[in-house]
C-alpha cells in the first residue's frame, strides 16, 4: 500500500494531534511516534509541521503546553509536553461527527459507503 | 554528539526560524523546542544508521522544507505578537545612544499620556493635576536609560565578563526613582520641601527594592539577547 502523504495528510491534523492526547501528555516527537503508530506506518507526517499545528491549537486554548524541566540530553534544549484541554477535547468530538458525515457522504457518492 | 552535529542541528532548525516574522522571545521558544525535536530526532537515525553525516542529512528530511515549514510557523503566530514585535524593535534599535532612546522613550509617554490625561483632568476640574504627566515622562526617562544601562552592564559575554561596576552605579542610581518623583511631585502639588520629605519616608522600602525590580526582567532580557545573537549568528546559507 502506497504511503499517504503531503496535502492529504494536512487536512484534520490538528483533530489528529488532539487525539493523540486524549492517550495522555506527549511531548512532539511522541506525538509524531503516535501519530505513525496508529497509522500503521502509512501516514507520513514532516515532523516540523506538527509545530505550527501545536502552535495554533496553543494560541485557540485546545492544547496547554509547560516545559519539561530537565532540558533534553547532555547540552540539550528543553521540550515541552503538551495536554489535552476540555476545549480541545469538545473540538476533538466535533471532529469526529464531521469525519463521521464526511465519511458517510463521500462514501455515498462514491458507491463504497462506511 | 560533538560540537559540530550540534552546530549542524542548530542550522537546520534556524533555516526554518529566522525567516519567521515574530518576537524575539518567540522566535527563542521555537528555537528550542525545535532543538530538542532534532537533537532526539538526530540519536534516533544516528543509532540505526550508525553514521553520524547520514544521520544528519536524514533528521533534515524528517524535520521538513524549510521554506515550507517557515511559511506554516508564519500561519501560527498570533495578532497579538505584533505588539511585542513593536516594542522589542522600539527597545533594540542599534542606531541610537542610550540617551536619545530614553527621551524618545519619554517624548512618546508624554504625548500619550496628554492626549489621555489632559482632556479628563479638563473635564473633572482638576487641571492643577497636570504635573502627574511630567512625573510619569520622568520615570519612564529613568526606567529607559537605567535599564539601558544595567542591560548593557550584563550583556557581555562570559569572556569578557560583567561590567558589575556599572551594574551597581546604576542599581544604586535606580533607588532614588520612586523618592525622588515622590518628593518632586510633593514639591509641585503642595510647595513644602518638609512635608514632601516625610511623605518620602514610608517609601523607603520600595526605593531600596527598586534596583531588584529593575535588575530581574532586565538580566532575563539580557540572557534572551545573548541567545538571540548566538542563533543569528549561524551561518544557514
Amino acid at each position: 500500500v502506497e504511503a499517504i502523504n503531503g496535502d492529504k495528510l494536512r487536512g484534520h491534523l490538528e483533530e489528529r494531534v488532539l487525539s493523540t492526547l486524549e492517550r495522555g501528555d506527549a511531548h512532539g516527537l511522541e506525538i509524531v511516534g503516535r501519530l505513525e503508530e496508529a497509522g500503521c506506518g502509512l501516514l507520513r507526517l514532516t515532523e516540523g509541521s506538527l509545530y505550527p499545528a501545536l502552535y495554533r491549537l496553543e494560541a485557540a486554548g485546545e492544547v496547554k503546553a509547560v516545559w519539561e524541566a530537565e532540558p533534553y540530553g547532555r547540552r540539550g534544549a528543553r521540550r515541552r509536553i503538551y495536554r489535552l484541554t476540555g476545549k480541545g477535547q469538545r473540538k476533538l468530538n466535533e471532529g469526529r461527527v464531521e469525519w463521521q458525515q464526511l465519511v458517510h457522504v463521500i462514501g455515498g457518492i462514491l458507491g463504497a459507503p462506511a | 554528539m560533538n560540537e559540530s552535529t550540534q552546530a549542524q542541528l542548530r542550522i537546520i532548525v534556524e533555516r526554518v526560524v529566522r525567516p519567521v516574522r515574530a518576537s524575539m522571545s518567540r522566535k527563542l521558544k521555537m528555537r528550542e523546542e525545535l532543538l530538542a525535536h532534532t537533537s532526539a530526532v538526530f540519536e534516533e537515525e544516528a543509532a540505526r544508521l550508525d553514521n553520524e553525516q547520514a544521520a544528519l542529512e536524514q533528521t533534515a528530511q524528517r524535520f521538513g522544507n524549510p521554506a515550507e515549514l517557515t511559511g506554516q510557523l508564519q500561519v501560527s503566530i498570533p495578532t497579538s505578537d505584533l505588539l511585542q514585535r513593536f516594542l522589542e524593535g522600539m527597545a533594540l534599535r542599534t542606531d541610537e545612544s542610550m540617551l536619545h532612546r530614553a527621551v524618545r522613550f519619554t517624548v512618546v509617554t508624554f504625548f500619550v499620556c496628554a492626549v489621555y490625561l489632559l482632556p479628563a483632568f479638563f473635564v473633572q476640574s482638576r487641571l492643577i493635576e497636570w504635573p502627574l504627566i511630567m512625573a510619569f515622562g520622568i520615570t519612564v526617562f529613568y526606567f529607559a536609560f537605567h535599564s539601558d544601562l544595567m542591560r548593557q552592564a550584563l550583556d557581555l559575554d562570559g569572556a569578557k565578563g560583567r561590567l558589575w561596576r556599572r551594574y551597581a552605579i546604576a542599581a544604586a542610581a535606580s533607588s532614588f526613582l520612586v523618592s525622588g518623583v515622590t518628593i518632586g511631585l510633593g514639591l509641585t502639588f503642595s510647595g513644602d520641601g518638609r512635608s514632601s520629605l516625610t511623605d518620602v519616608l514610608p517609601l523607603l522600602p520600595a526605593a531600596v527594592l527598586t534596583p531588584v525590580a529593575f535588575v530581574v526582567p532586565v538580566d532575563c532580557f539580557a540572557a534572551e539577547l545573548r541567545s538571540h545573537r548566538k542563533w543569528m549568528s549561524l551561518p544557514i546559507n
